[in-house]
């Protein structure tokens, strides 16, 4: 459970959960503090600004590049790599996208899936349970 | 100085407003290149330009990079059969073990852009989709 590291923002937004995560190029040279929406309809593992992507240095080691379909069917191009993803203390290595006008962060189902999410607004929000059985 | 042109053709652009893009062009005795520029610059200036810039930048050396590796695969399969390839600066770093060794020496040697493949290099019919569900 990650409790203090996954918490609601703004009930007027229908509660918005939100976690903070701790991000780290493969090569461990570089991390970043985070606080990024979960989104189950994002497919990957997290979406960043480019300046996030950059100042991890993800630019270095980039494995392809692919289309997005956002939910209003309006496509566009993001590149990625890998990246470890650390929340209160469960690590998973999984993909960072980056586009052109990110401005939210979003932690998508390939982490989800790894380590499980319980959302029950306004009070519980858990992940990071599946790892632990 | 004024900037070398290029032309340009757009397929399926609304045809009443390039009639009153040519009317004002006409009436403000200007080309119509100058008229879609300005728009141009204009809709640019609710973008990050230095964003959009870096984002170029990388996809040239992406596309450099990438060539690179299908090249070195195509001349030497023997030295691209497994492992993970790296290209910097537009030529082929190495074939390493582990995706996180090939980061390290990315790390170290490559400058703006830098391409990690897995081999043995997979024939792709199409560009791999990715569902996006938050509109940003």
């Amino acid at each position: 459970m990650a409790s203090g590291a996954a918490f609601y923002r703004n009930g007027k937004l229908n509660f918005l959960p939100v976690v903070k995560a701790v991000l780290r190029a493969p090569d461990k040279a570089k991390s970043l503090d985070l606080e990024l929406i979960v989104d189950t309809g994002f497919q990957g593992g997290v979406l960043i600004s480019l300046r996030d992507y950059l100042a991890l240095g993800l630019n270095l080691f980039e494995e392809d590049r692919v289309i997005a379909r956002a939910a209003v069917g309006r496509e566009t191009w993001l590149r990625f790599s890998r990246v470890e993803v650390e929340i209160a203390g469960i690590s998973a290595e999984c993909r960072a996208y980056t586009s052109l006008g990110v401005r939210k962060p979003l932690l998508g189902r390939e982490f989800l899936k790894r380590a499980g999410l319980h959302y029950e607004p306004p009070s519980r929000l858990e992940i990071g349970f599946a790892q632990k059985g | 100085m004024k900037r070398k042109g290029k032309l340009i053709g757009i397929k399926n652009f609304d045809e009443e407003l390039y009639r009153l893009v040519k009317a004002y062009a006409s009436l403000e005795g200007r080309s119509i290149a100058s008229v879609f520029e300005e728009a141009v610059r204009l809709w640019l200036e609710t973008r990050s330009l230095d964003e959009a810039k870096i984002w170029s930048k990388l996809d040239r050396e992406y596309e450099s990079n990438e060539a690179a590796i299908m090249k070195a695969a195509a001349e030497k399969p023997e030295e691209l059969r497994e492992g993970f390839a790296l290209a910097c600066g537009g030529r082929v770093v190495g074939v390493f073990k582990t995706f996180a060794e090939a980061a390290r020496m990315a790390r170290e040697v490559c400058k703006d852009e830098g391409v990690v493949v897995e081999l043995p290099l997979r024939e792709r019919k199409s560009v791999a989709e990715v569902e996006l569900g938050f509109p940003w």
